[in-house]
């Protein structure tokens, strides 16, 4: 219900309620960190009202992007025509230009596939996890990582379609009738493949959207030309605020969020479905589908921080996506990255019981290996062991509390978080493919400035869009925040529960049982008073 | 510390705070979890273990083994699931379950009391069970089976699980003692470092635990089948362990709201929550039994294949069917709809189809190794599962007797209670 009242009109002005007691004092500031559940700390300073949010958050949107933006904005179109000049290359010459080989017909592009949709898994995760499990710290970043998310499976969608070959007939993928009564083999993981990311994306994009509706209707009712307002209104699609759009609007998003749920765990199994269902060893490996799905969170919440430090900064939005915020996400690398290494132990430590002479001997391989080459004896292992340390040996600095809370050092860490799940893509595809069962079949993969000029092109597509979306979109939730602004333990974003009665009325006091206090300050209350 | 005007929880005359009206918890004190059943415990820990020893004279050795095998590992996944539990709970600071928080905190109290039952197992039932000559496994086809790896031989060898065990019993029981302790002496001192102490132990335990309960799952139930792999066993086993702990946990919380002070405390909106919990933990554990099935079935590889095969034949595939159905599909169904789940009577449907279906996956697990038709469970596994629930329930019910069934020195019970967290 606060959701609705702060949301209609006239609620830019604080509620007067809020001064009882949203003064903070010095104890609520400091070394709470990661507490913010218990309602230590609030989110977001209650000195900000809601005023200031909507203001501080639209700010990028209705005013000239400045020089070092038009730059950043630049570079990645830049990087992005260069990777369209690279994929007409392709497209006239044919895949041949690539580093594949055979055996190792999986090279940097299905590498950088599952390394975006990887990095697309941290949005819908904060969106509808954390979500479910009431993590309200989600409401600061979840704007931005679901566009992350977007963006991330457009960029992983162009490769399946590149790596077909004649991509102009990738339309064949899709199982529809014809006359040839051709269909498509639905046995095989990478059919299952196709289904699971179109799925994921379109939820994904439905998802983002119903989120951004009422936020759009903050920016038509705030624009300040005509063509803003045309534009935010069919976005906004009529939205009114009222108690039946709010109503409606939150049941969709409960709903959305249980449906997506299930998806943010399908769609990188699927994917992992792809080397799973195979002989190959090194691919085919029962811990997979979790394995996958950790490490895809892992590199997802890597990008955010990659993402997220930079423009907080320069959009002038540290009071709102504050160091709380990060720190949590810092702690979901840390436990993601210490399941992974769970999975890499796991695999090796079978590998060796196992006593299966072809997986002991891959692994050997990824770890200290060597193939005959003309050029001599070259190896992957470097390889692996950027991957061990990007993805096992660095997050582990974020035990420490000063570390996860330091801006510069997250920012380089999730540099390393990047780096290394690329690496353990290429480590898993490409070093099992070139050492399989028969020596003779061994054969060492060498990628050409072609496969490199893709992926940057990859990586210019992703910042366009979101360098784009940092000035057309909102890129904080502002409904969402201020449902938790001057409550840090309450609202929220799954309020249902309000709605819901429970038998909640207080107990009858029984003789002869102290009450107990709950609360710090009530404890030092109740000592103060006549329990003992 | 002082927090001065903060909206600290349950203390806050915001309009908004609905739940900010219930501003009291009382002390339940110590709740007997049996109460006038004790002696139907005992009888049933007596009687069980009677029945179990009859075994050896009516059926044969092995199927007696067999059936303490399972029955240890199904309880001592218990025990140690409410540790997980408790710390997960820490790590994420969760704050909902604090009120449930003391229940699952006791469960631990029988990991030493399943390091009996494991000697048992490892001193007595060994030649049995693991010994890759024994008869039985002759008998079976399973004869000329030989690990060759010296190293491996001497991991899996009856001292070499003797001596991981004693270090895997040691790490449990030491850490999950120490978040007890910290816990019930929080109930006197009412400090509130005891919390942020057992945030820390938490984390150490479910380092650990990761690993050693993987192995331990290895050295116990995979290594019945010394030649079988699959890196997604610990896993498994996991998911089993959590999701038949949040049912123990749902069903021992309902035998204590009997109590009306405890009641008051844990409320239908924390049975919701664990409701929530089991649905979405049955999914997780139907996603990675599907998935460990579905990779072996799809490469079809002799050497792993082999059994997912003897495991669906010979009338094994009814029990393989009856696993998802109720470890999936009767918690996600009967759970889904919102007005089941905070439903006392539903809860208690739900929780027994999952703990039944856990038996019969550890049953599942277990008993085909040497068995190609299913053997009906009989006189032996209702004896072993009996005695060693008798035990449980009597272990659990001295620790609910010995101190309060609420963590009341905890400083967030009130936010828990009040749901001042929502």
């Amino acid at each position: 219900m606060s959701l609705i009242e702060q949301e209609s009109r006239n609620t830019e002005v604080l509620d007067p309620g809020i001064h009882d007691h949203g003064v903070h004092d010095d104890d609520g500031h400091h070394g709470h960190g990661g507490m913010t559940p218990d309602g230590s700390e609030p989110l977001v300073d209650p000195k900000y009202s809601m005023r200031d949010i909507t203001d501080d958050v639209l700010a990028p949107m209705f005013k000239f992007p400045p020089l070092g933006w038009h730059l950043a904005f630049g570079a990645a179109q830049l990087c992005f025509a260069l990777g369209l000049v690279i994929v007409a290359i392709q497209m006239y010459r044919g895949l041949g230009i690539l580093g594949i080989n055979n055996p190792v017909g999986w090279g940097v592009y299905i590498t950088d596939f599952v390394f975006w949709v990887g990095i697309g898994h941290a949005g819908t995760l904060i969106s509808a996890i954390l979500f479910l499990f009431r993590q309200k710290w989600r409401t600061g970043i979840n704007r931005a990582a679901e566009a992350m998310t977007i963006f991330a499976v457009q960029c992983a969608g162009i490769f399946p379609l590149l790596h077909v070959g004649r991509t102009w007939k990738a339309y064949w993928l899709i199982p529809y009738p014809n006359d040839r009564l051709l269909w498509v083999n639905f046995r095989s993981p990478l059919l299952w493949d196709v289904f699971a990311v179109t799925t994921y994306a379109t939820v994904s994009v439905i998802f983002w959207y119903t989120g951004l509706i009422p936020d759009f209707a903050t920016v038509r009712d705030k624009a300040k030309n005509k063509i803003q307002k045309g534009v935010y209104g069919v976005l906004a699609m009529n939205w009114r605020g009222s108690i039946r759009d709010w109503a409606h609007y939150e049941r969709v998003y409960a709903q959305f969020a249980w449906l997506a749920t299930p998806l943010v765990l399908s769609v990188h199994s699927v994917v992992s479905f792809d080397f799973a269902v195979s002989m190959i060893p090194g691919w085919h490996t029962t811990i997979f589908p979790p394995y996958f799905v950790a490490g895809a969170i892992f590199s997802g919440f890597g990008m955010v921080i990659t993402l997220l430090v930079p423009m907080r900064k320069f959009l002038r939005l540290e009071h709102i996506i504050t160091m709380n915020h990060l720190e949590l996400c810092n702690k979901v690398i840390l436990l993601t990255s210490m399941i992974v290494g769970y999975a890499y132990l796991s695999e090796f430590f079978v590998a060796w019981y196992s006593e299966a002479p072809y997986e002991k001997a891959q692994f050997i391989y990824r770890a200290i290996g060597m193939l005959d080459s003309p050029q001599g004896g070259v190896a992957h292992a470097w390889a692996f062991w950027t991957m061990m340390t990007c993805n096992v040996f660095i997050p582990q600095l974020y035990w420490s509390k000063r570390l996860r809370r330091n801006l510069k050092v997250m920012f380089i860490i999730s540099i390393f978080v990047n780096i290394g799940m690329w690496f353990e893509r290429f480590n898993i595809f490409v070093l099992s493919l070139e050492h399989d069962f028969l020596p003779a079949n061994w054969s060492y993969y060498q990628p050409t400035l072609f496969d490199w000029g893709v992926t940057l092109g990859s990586f210019g597509l992703f910042f366009t869009l979101f360098f784009g979306f940092t000035r057309v979109m909102p890129t904080v939730a502002i409904a969402e925040i201020k449902s938790i602004l001057h409550r840090p333990n309450a609202g929220g974003a799954n309020r249902r529960f309000e709605v819901v009665s429970w038998p909640t009325e207080s107990a009858p006091v029984h003789p002869g049982q102290a009450a107990v206090a709950g609360t710090a300050a009530e404890k030092e209350d109740a000592e103060d008073g006549k329990t003992s | 510390m002082k927090r001065g005007s903060l909206p600290g929880p349950g203390a806050t005359n915001h309009p908004t705070m609905a739940h900010g009206h219930l501003t009291t918890v009382h002390d339940p004190g110590p709740v007997s979890l049996l109460a006038g059943l004790k002696p139907v415990a005992l009888a049933m820990a007596g009687g069980g273990l009677l029945l179990w020893l009859a075994g050896f004279a009516v059926n044969d050795a092995l199927r007696v083994w067999q059936s303490l095998l399972v029955a240890y590992a199904f309880f001592l996944m218990l025990g140690l699931g409410g540790v997980v539990f408790t710390a997960i709970q820490y790590c994420a600071s969760a704050r909902w379950s604090i009120a449930v928080r003391r229940i699952a905190e006791g469960m631990g109290a029988y990991i030493p009391v399943s390091f009996v039952f494991f000697v048992i197992i490892v001193l007595f039932g060994w030649g049995t069970l693991y010994d890759l000559e024994s008869p039985w496994r002759a008998a079976n086809g399973k004869g000329g089976v030989h690990i060759y790896d010296g190293l491996k031989a001497a991991y899996l060898s009856r001292w070499g699980v003797l001596i991981k065990g004693v270090v895997f019993y040691a790490i449990w029981h030491v850490l999950s003692q120490k978040l007890r302790q910290t816990s019930i002496a929080q109930d006197r001192t009412k400090e509130a470092a005891g919390h942020k102490r057992n945030v820390k132990t938490s984390i150490i335990f479910l380092l650990l635990f990761g690993y050693t309960f993987s192995l331990h799952c290895v050295d116990m139930l995979k290594a019945l089948e010394p030649k079988w792999f699959s890196t997604m066993f610990g896993v498994y086993c996991f998911s089993g362990l959590f999701l038949s702990t949040l049912c123990t946990l749902s069903l021992l919380t309902i035998a204590l709201r009997r109590n009306r002070v405890v009641a008051e405390a844990i409320q239908p909106r924390h049975m919701y929550d664990l409701g929530t919990w089991i649905m979405a933990f049955s999914c997780f554990m139907c996603y990675i039994g599907f998935s460990q099935y579905m990779l072996i079935w799809y490469a079809n590889l002799p050497e792993e294949a082999f059994y997912m095969i003897e495991r669906t034949e010979g009338g094994w595939e009814y029990v393989f069917a009856l696993l998802p159905l109720l470890k999936w599909v009767i918690p996600f169904a009967v759970l889904m709809p919102q007005g089941f789940r905070a439903n006392v009577r539903v809860h208690v449907f739900v929780c027994v189809a999952v703990l039944l279906g856990q038996w019969l996956d550890l049953y599942w697990m277990v008993y085909p190794v040497f068995s190609p038709a299913p053997v009906l469970p009989g006189l032996p596994e209702l004896g072993a599962f009996l005695a060693l629930l008798g035990v449980f329930g009597f272990v659990l019910d001295r620790v609910y007797s010995s101190h309060s069934v609420l963590p009341v020195g905890d400083p967030y019970l009130k936010m828990s209670v009040s749901g001042s967290y929502l």
